[in-house]
């Protein structure tokens, strides 16, 4: 792959430059380079000059694996659990943490290209999307928001780089986890929102009615 | 039979702008309610044939930071439009009446639209030595504050003040100062608290309110749910930091550099109802917890009673605003009642997903 997927970020305001995007803002085409964009261009939303823009650590070429090269993963559960048992350390003594609780991942099964379940923690509960591709997410910077159709509606899920994982995109259900009194209602209560999470919304699938020009300009609503 | 009054649209038409920028305002307000593209059209329609809404905007005990942040919203056009579309009569620190010329401005408000305006309260009224401690034109601030109330339409507390009673009713409270929902108490209140609150979040409940002419969606505290249903922990971009256990343990270690979690440094993200973490600030630019800052939680109750601002955060509320009565207990036990579950699942899941316009209707 080329340098094109390095990302840069503004030195002022931590906007992200991701090639991968383009910049809307100034027309530049998705796939572009850092280095290929006009001279001119500034920051979209702070206007300093591109000078001042930094490679973000972490993301050189050589983390991302050639395109074909990543395996199909299998369930990801196993490797989830271990990747939060190793922070359950540093959160064991912490009033966040509720001792009733372990890791565990409910419900992980496939879903076009990523692994869609529930990861229960003591201290939270997250929808968690791993990529089938093994690290195919790694250029994502940690903390950036990607937003998922679902059945239900639209969510945001936020860039998390784990142990032995790589970048997952994780969404919060419930945190902290003061509700749960048993390992059993947790799991109940993530078997019940993986549901009604896949199940389609009826007022989402009923396409929005487009606004009637016509209508409009006589006074109507629309 | 009052004069006929002027639309928004009549106004801006006659400070010269241009029907495109009204109709790309309308779109922009849709938005920043997070509302589709029909409502832009409604919203227009609204604006294009309701007459203003007076809006009287009275000042308590207050540090104007509520004006400070409305008057920055960020957009210019947004600034103007909202200054020009309520029909603002009265606010003692904008406009350029003063003294009895001033109060005659309220006065001839509440007579001529009496039932039919919007009243705006910054910062609250302190009842002690019969509201000695706040003076306006002569009067005592809640005398005032009761009888324009009576006189209104809805109510909209703004800032921690009055929607809780912040900093001047922290212990020991010496002027007891009061939230405006512990003197009026017929009127339709709609709290927007925060400390300020978010100039967006300002800009589009009163947008809501004038173009709508009725209440959004309000959780059980009173606040708009299109804006404070979620923590600042749900939707924090540091977030996955907390997940994974990485936190800043003292001010500039290698962590806060790295932008670790900052609860352990007294972040009160987990408790607090904003939309800070989605909305962000200055025209969307950061947030205290982006710029390295935990959150002081200001747009709680009693924020300044939970002790330092740095101290760890220990008690947790475990309800969330959606919670119901059956909740309160707990999910403490598997198969408490599928059907408890069920439905706390579900307004997890509504809570988690990006707002559509079913969900900013009135319910």
């Amino acid at each position: 792959m080329s340098a094109s997927v390095v990302r840069w970020e503004c030195g002022v305001c931590w906007h992200v430059y991701d090639p991968a995007e383009g910049d809307p803002v100034w027309q530049i085409a998705p796939g572009t380079a850092f280095a290929d964009l006009p001279p001119h261009w500034r920051c979209p939303r702070c206007d300093t000059e591109k000078a001042r823009f930094i490679a973000l650590e972490g993301d050189s070429t050589l983390s991302h694996p050639p395109p074909g090269t990543g395996r199909a993963e299998g369930d990801p559960s196993a490797a989830l659990v271990r990747a939060y048992e190793a922070a359950s350390v540093s959160m064991r003594d912490l009033p966040v943490y509720n001792r009733a609780l372990t890791v565990e991942a409910i419900g992980f099964h496939r879903r076009e290209d990523a692994w869609l379940g529930i990861v229960v923690t003591p201290w939270f509960m997250n929808l968690v999307l791993v990529p089938a591709m093994a690290r195919a997410w790694d250029g994502w910077g940690a903390g950036s928001r990607r937003e998922w159709r679902f059945p239900s509606g639209r969510y945001d899920f936020i860039t998390t780089h784990l142990d032995g994982l790589g970048a997952v995109q994780t969404c919060s259900l419930f945190s902290p986890m003061a509700d749960f009194a048993t390992q059993a209602a947790a799991r109940e209560m993530a078997v019940a929102a993986l549901d009604a999470f896949l199940a389609p919304d009826p007022a989402l699938s009923e396409p929005p009615r487009p606004v009637d020009r016509r209508a409009f300009l006589r006074g109507g609503r629309g | 039979m009052p004069e006929p009054q002027e639309t928004f649209y009549d106004v801006i038409r006659r400070q010269g702008i241009t029907r495109r920028s009204f109709m790309k305002f309308c779109s922009l307000t849709a938005a920043s309610m997070g509302l589709g593209p029909t409502f832009a059209a409604r919203i227009a329609h609204a604006m294009e044939t309701k007459p203003r809404i007076p809006v009287l905007w009275m000042h308590g005990l207050e540090c104007t930071c509520c004006s400070e942040s409305f008057i920055r919203s960020a957009h210019p056009l947004v600034k103007d439009v909202i200054l020009s579309m309520i029909s603002l009569d009265y606010d003692d620190t904008l406009m350029a009446a003063a003294g009895h010329q001033a109060e005659a401005c309220l006065e001839e408000t509440r007579r001529k639209y009496k039932g039919h305006y919007l009243l705006a309260v910054e910062g609250n009224p302190p009842l002690n030595e019969d509201g000695m401690y706040c003076i306006t034109a002569g009067k005592p601030f809640v005398n005032t504050l009761r009888e324009v109330a009576a006189d209104a339409q809805a109510v909209i507390a703004w800032g921690t003040c009055a929607s809780w009673g912040c900093v001047q009713a922290a212990r020991p409270n010496p002027t007891q100062a009061v939230p405006i929902d512990k003197v009026i108490f017929d009127k339709p209140i709609v709290k927007v608290p925060g400390c300020p609150p978010i100039a967006e979040v300002m800009t589009a409940v009163i947008t809501y309110l004038v173009t709508f002419g009725e209440l959004p969606a309000l959780d059980r505290q009173r606040r708009p749910k299109m804006f404070y249903s979620q923590r600042i922990h749900d939707k924090c971009y540091r977030r996955a930091h907390f997940d994974a256990g990485q936190f800043v343990e003292s001010w500039d270690d290698e962590a806060a550099r790295e932008g670790f979690c900052l609860y352990k440094m007294g972040c009160k993200g987990p408790t607090t109802y904003n939309a800070c973490s989605t909305v962000r600030w200055n025209n969307g630019v950061s947030y205290p917890i982006q710029s390295g800052h935990p959150c002081l939680g200001c747009a709680e109750d009693d924020f300044w009673d939970k002790g330092s601002f740095y101290d760890r955060l220990t008690t947790i509320q475990p309800l969330g605003i959606e919670g119901t009565a059956n909740e309160i207990g707990g999910y403490a036990a598997a198969g408490v009642g599928g059907a408890v579950v069920a439905h706390a699942a579900i307004s997890a899941i509504k809570r988690a997903r990006k707002s559509d316009d079913d969900d900013r209707k009135q319910d």
